[in-house]
C-alpha cells in the first residue's frame, strides 16, 4: 500500500484540481442554455452565454440531418434535409419560450431561462 | 506458493471496490438510457399533495404534423397520459392521409357515418362557413393538395384545374344528418379540418384539465396557446406574438382564460421561379393565395375552434374587412401584422398588448368600434 | 509470429471490439456524440504489458478502425483515434516506470489521456476551443474509468501471468529492475564491508 501512496496522493490533486474546476465554472454567471431534444431526449445542453466561438453541430438520425449552428446568446438551424425546411426559416432564438422544432426530424431546441420579465409563457404563431 | 501469492496477490478490498464501481456504473446507465415513447416523451409529475405553485405536469406530444406541450398545474402523469391519448385518438380521427380515419372513409366514400368529436366538428366547419360568408371553407382540401402543400411537392395548378376544383368548394354542400351522424358528400368534394382541429383539441384537453379539477394550465398545440384560467401566483399568461420576419416575438399579450391562435402566411410557403411567395392561406373563392396585405392574424377569445376560424377567415378578408367583422361581432379580440409590418390592435386589447420594446420603426394603430 | 501470439492478439482484438460495441449503446457522458467512455482501454492495458507495444499498437488500431466501420460514425472513428493513440503513448512512458502491482495507475493515465485526446479532435473537427469547458469534467470521469479499466486490467494481467505470459513486457520487468538495482547495492555494501573495492 505504501508503494501506492505517491500515485494515490498525485490522482487525488487531479480529482480536486478538476472538482475546483468544475464547481467554478458551475457557479459561474448563468446566461440562456439552449436544450436540444431528438424524440424528447435531451440531447446537448448549451449555455449559450458561455459561447466564444461559435460553433455548429450536425444531428443526424435515421430520419435525416440537421445542421445546427450555435453562437453567443442565440442558436438556430441552418441547414437540415427535411422536405419542408420550416425549421430552417425559423431562424435565430435568444429567449425563452420559442422552440426550433424540425417535426419530420422529431427535433426540438429550446430555451430555459430564469422568468425575467421580458419572458413569455407562450408563443402564438 | 507463497511467493505466488505475494505477487499476484491484491487485496480483497480493492476487489470489492472494483466490484461496487462496476454496480455503479451499470446502475447509472440504466437510469439514465430510459427509453422514451414513440409519441409521447418527457413526462414529469407534480407532487399531487403540494402546493399548486410547485412544478406542473408537462407532456409533449408530437400529432397532427406538429409539436405539443401541454402544461398542468396540479396534474399528474396519469392526467398528462390521458391528454395524451386523447390527442392521438383526435389525430387518428380526422386525419386526411391516414387510410384508417373517419375522414380519410368519408372523403374516400363520399358518406359515413361519424363519431361525436367528427360529429362535431362537421357542425362546426358548416357553422363557421355560413359565420364568415364561406371565407371559411373545410371542402378547400382538394385546391390545398393542387398546390402541392399536402405533400411538400410545391407547384402552381394552372388555371383550368383550379376552375375545376373549385367548383367543389362549397360548405354548403356538406349534409349532415344530427340524428344518425351520418355526413355526406357530392362527387368530388373532400372536405379536411386541418384548419379546425388543433383548436377543437385544445377545447378538449383544456375541459378535461378543468373536469379534473386543474385552474391553472396552458397548451401550445403547434403556436396556438390555450389558457385555463390564471397562471397558479393569479397573473396573467403572457403570450407572444411572432414577428412574421423570424425574429422572436414582436409583441406579448396578457391573458387569463383565454386561447391566443395565429394564423401567418409566412409559416408555410414556397417561393414561385418568378420570386413570388405562395403560402398556404387560400382564398376559397379564387383557390389562390389570399394574398390582402395582411402577413398575419392572431385572435383572442374564448375556445379554440372559434379562434381557428377566425384567424384563417380573417387573413383572407383584408384588414378593413376584417375590422368590419369584429365591429358587427365583438366577441373576440385581434391583432394584424400588415404586409408593410404596422401593426393593428382591436380596442379590447388596448390594455393588455404590448409591443416588444426592441421594436421600433413599427406603428401600432387601435381600431375603434 | 507463433500461433499463440497470433490467437491471443486476435482475442483481444475481439474483446476491444466487444467492449467498443457495448460502450458505444451507453448515454453520452459529455454533449458530444462520439465521446466514449474509453473502457477498451482494458484491452490496450493488458496487451502492452503481456505482449508488449507493437502487438499492443497492432490491436488498437484494428480496434479502432473496425469499431468505426461498426458505429459508422466518422467522427467515433476521429475520436477514437486521437483518444486511443494518446493513450497508447502514456501507456508506453508508463510500463516502464510502474511494477506489476501498480498497473492499475497506468489504467488511471491511460483513461485520462484518452479523454484529453478526444477532446483534442473534437476540438479540432469543430475548429472551436468551446469543447475544453468540458476537459475538468473529463479528466474526473478519467479517473475513475481508469481506475476500472486499471483494475480490471491488473487482476487479468497477474491471472494470465499464470498460463503462458510469465514474461511480463512491462511493470515486471521495472520490478526485475528495482530488484536488480537493490542487489547491486546490497553487493556494493557486502564488498565495502569486506574492503574489497573492486571496480565492475
Amino acid at each position: 500500500m505504501r508503494r501506492h501512496l505517491p500515485w494515490i496522493v498525485l490522482i487525488a490533486c487531479i480529482v480536486l484540481l478538476c472538482s475546483a474546476a468544475l464547481l467554478l465554472s458551475a457557479t459561474a454567471a448563468h446566461g440562456s442554455v439552449a436544450n436540444i431534444y431528438q424524440d424528447g431526449q435531451l440531447l446537448y445542453s448549451i449555455d449559450l452565454s458561455a459561447v466564444e466561438t461559435p460553433y455548429t453541430i450536425d444531428i443526424t438520425d435515421d430520419t435525416g440531418t440537421n445542421t445546427v449552428s450555435v453562437e453567443t446568446g442565440r442558436i438556430c438551424i441552418t441547414d437540415a434535409d427535411c422536405p419542408d425546411q420550416i425549421c430552417v426559416h425559423q431562424g435565430w432564438i435568444d429567449q425563452p419560450g420559442q422552440p426550433i422544432v424540425c417535426l419530420p426530424h422529431h427535433l426540438i431546441i429550446e430555451i430555459v431561462g430564469d422568468t425575467s420579465s421580458d419572458s413569455i409563457d407562450g408563443l402564438s404563431q | 506458493m507463497q511467493k505466488r501469492n505475494q505477487i499476484t496477490g491484491v487485496s480483497s478490498g480493492v476487489k470489492i471496490a472494483v466490484l461496487v464501481m462496476l454496480l455503479g456504473l451499470m446502475a447509472g446507465c440504466g437510469s439514465a438510457s430510459g427509453a422514451s415513447g414513440t409519441s409521447s416523451t418527457s413526462t414529469m409529475s407534480a407532487d399531487v399533495s403540494s402546493d399548486i405553485t410547485s412544478t406542473p405536469a408537462t407532456t409533449t406530444v408530437f400529432a397532427m404534423d406538429t409539436v405539443m406541450q401541454l402544461t398542468a398545474y396540479g396534474g399528474d402523469d396519469a392526467l398528462m397520459q390521458e391528454a395524451s391519448d386523447r390527442i392521438t385518438a383526435l389525430d387518428s380521427l380526422l386525419s386526411t392521409t391516414n387510410p384508417d380515419s373517419e375522414i380519410y372513409a368519408l372523403n374516400a366514400q363520399g358518406t359515413a357515418t361519424v363519431s361525436p368529436d367528427t360529429a362535431a366538428l362537421v357542425e362546426d366547419g358548416i357553422k363557421y362557413g355560413q359565420l364568415t360568408g364561406g371565407l371559411l371553407d373545410v371542402t378547400i382540401y382538394p385546391v390545398v393538395r393542387a398546390w402541392g402543400f399536402t405533400t411538400g411537392e410545391y407547384q402552381i395548378p394552372d388555371a383550368d384545374t383550379l376552375t375545376e376544383l373549385l367548383k367543389t368548394v362549397d360548405y354548403r354542400s356538406i349534409s349532415f344528418d344530427a340524428d344518425t351522424s351520418v355526413v355526406t358528400l357530392p362527387e368530388g368534394v373532400m372536405v379536411d379540418f386541418g384548419s379546425l382541429a388543433k383548436g377543437y383539441t385544445g377545447d378538449v384537453l383544456l375541459k378535461l384539465f378543468a373536469d379534473n379539477g386543474i385552474t391553472s394550465a396552458m397548451v401550445n398545440l403547434g403556436g396556438n396557446v390555450q389558457t385555463l384560467g390564471a397562471k397558479p401566483d393569479g397573473s396573467a399568461w403572457r403570450v407572444g406574438i411572432e414577428d412574421p420576419s423570424g425574429d422572436d416575438y414582436l409583441g406579448i399579450v396578457s391573458v387569463v382564460n383565454k386561447t391566443v391562435i395565429t394564423s401567418g402566411g409566412y409559416e408555410r410557403y414556397f417561393t414561385g421561379d418568378d420570386g413570388t411567395v405562395y403560402w398556404h392561406i387560400f382564398d376559397p373563392r379564387t383557390g389562390y393565395p389570399a394574398k390582402t396585405g395582411l402577413l398575419s392574424v392572431s385572435i383572442i377569445t374564448d375556445t379554440g375552434i372559434y379562434a381557428e376560424a377566425l384567424s384563417t377567415s380573417l387573413f383572407v378578408m383584408g384588414l378593413d374587412q376584417a375590422s368590419d367583422f369584429w365591429r358587427e361581432h365583438r366577441d373576440f379580440e385581434a391583432v394584424f401584422i400588415t404586409e408593410d409590418g404596422d401593426v393593428y390592435i382591436t380596442s379590447g386589447l388596448e390594455n393588455s398588448f404590448t409591443l416588444s420594446d426592441t421594436d421600433t420603426g413599427r406603428t401600432l394603430t387601435v381600431i375603434q368600434p | 509470429m507463433n500461433t499463440k501470439r497470433l490467437t491471443t492478439m486476435a482475442l483481444l482484438t475481439a474483446a476491444a471490439l466487444i467492449i467498443h460495441v457495448i460502450e458505444a449503446q451507453l448515454p453520452l457522458i459529455v454533449p458530444i456524440p462520439g465521446i466514449k467512455l474509453g473502457l477498451s482501454n482494458i484491452v490496450t492495458v493488458c496487451a502492452m504489458f503481456l505482449l508488449g507495444p507493437a502487438d499492443a499498437l497492432g490491436i488498437l488500431l484494428c480496434r479502432i478502425f473496425w469499431g468505426s466501420v461498426f458505429s459508422g460514425q466518422m467522427t467515433v472513428f476521429l475520436y477514437s483515434l486521437g483518444g486511443g493513440l494518446l493513450c497508447y503513448l502514456t501507456l508506453l512512458l508508463f510500463r516502464r516506470l510502474v511494477g506489476a502491482r501498480e498497473v492499475w495507475v497506468t489504467g488511471v493515465a491511460g483513461a485520462i489521456a484518452h479523454n484529453i485526446g478526444q477532446i483534442a479532435v473534437a476540438a479540432a473537427v469543430m475548429k472551436t476551443t468551446v469543447v475544453f469547458w468540458y476537459l475538468p469534467a473529463l479528466i474526473l470521469i478519467g479517473v475513475f474509468t481508469g481506475l476500472f479499466t486499471g483494475l480490471c486490467s491488473q487482476f487479468f494481467i497477474q491471472h494470465l501471468r499464470h498460463i503462458g505470459f510469465e514474461n511480463l513486457k512491462g511493470g515486471e520487468q521495472c520490478n526485475r529492475l528495482a530488484s536488480k538495482i537493490q542487489k547491486n547495492k546490497i553487493k556494493q555494501k557486502y564488498k565495502e564491508k569486506d574492503g574489497i573495492n573492486e571496480i565492475q
